[in-house]
């Protein structure tokens, strides 16, 4: 048989294999925790919105 | 580059000590088999972590699904991988059956058992030993290569991402006669093909993802 270069192939294509999960990964999680803020944020303005409508009701 | 210089530290800490120094069969699929482990840990701490988000608005909700979706298609770059490795574990335990000059039983099932789990490659070799054997007088190769294939095509194998045994027997002693009959450059010229088939894969698939990334941050 032809001397084998099929493992350095491997390695190349491995690496480049396990860097698109890696990379893809990190986006996703990005997105969660952007997802997740998002949310919060939303909540805090809930909570603003509310407090402000209180204080203007004279409630407080 | 070598296996002690593994650059997967970078991408999810991969356990050096599982990876052998010398290139054999076992160390490539032992390889493999840590970073798959990496990856599905991966993914699934990324779907705990997106189990625990309660969207609040139908925005939200769409982008959780576009999320939970991508996670599901980190599935791609882990089978590759797999692919990648089994191949490269048949050929470098192709190569140490042919130059022992022998071919042992267990040599055999190695090789069958390697093509059960990989039919893609399985039916590239295949259709490379009719392409290299044809017209030469070599028919049993050629009928052997030709059943193999009609068997894989009445099973849907790809469908079902596995060979039955008797199938990867039948392929297994076709790939070690074609190697035996000067046809050695067969497995290399295939797995070649194929981890270029990968790489274009993997590219098309982070394209695909960086076009549309613009989705997921517009929360």
């Amino acid at each position: 048989m032809t001397p084998d270069p099929i493992p350095e192939l491997y390695e190349e294509t491995a690496t480049m294999l396990s860097k698109e999960h890696a990379d893809a990964a990190a986006e996703i999680r990005q997105g969660a925790i952007a997802l997740q803020e998002a949310i919060a944020a939303r909540g805090a303005g809930e909570k603003r919105a509310s407090l402000l409508a209180r204080l203007f009701n004279g409630s407080v | 580059m070598s296996f002690e210089e593994t650059p997967f530290d970078a991408y999810g800490g991969a356990d050096k000590e599982s990876v052998s120094s010398t290139l054999t069969p076992e160390s490539i699929e032992e390889h493999a088999q840590t970073q798959e482990t990496i990856m599905n840990e991966r993914e699934a701490d990324l779907l705990r972590t997106l189990d625990t988000i309660q969207p609040e608005t139908p925005d939200q909700e769409r982008i959780l699904e576009a999320l939970k979706e991508r996670t599901l298609a980190l599935s791609g770059p882990r089978l590759d991988l797999k692919v990648a490795a089994q191949t490269a574990a048949l050929s470098v335990a192709l190569e140490g059956i042919l130059s022992a000059n022998s071919i042992a039983p267990e040599g055999e099932t190695y090789t069958a058992r390697l093509l059960a789990n990989n039919p893609e490659l399985t039916e590239m070799l295949m259709q490379r030993i009719l392409g290299v054997a044809e017209g030469a007088p070599k028919s049993v190769l050629i009928d052997s290569a030709k059943e193999v294939l009609a068997e894989m095509e009445g099973s849907d194998s790809k469908l079902f991402k596995g060979l039955a045994l008797r199938t990867a027997e039948r392929a297994a002693r076709a790939l070690i006669s074609a190697s035996t009959l000067g046809i050695g450059t067969v497995v290399y010229d295939s797995a070649k093909d194929l981890y270029i088939s990968l790489r274009e894969r993997s590219v098309s698939r982070t394209k695909q993802r960086l076009t549309s990334s613009t989705a997921i941050p517009a929360v």
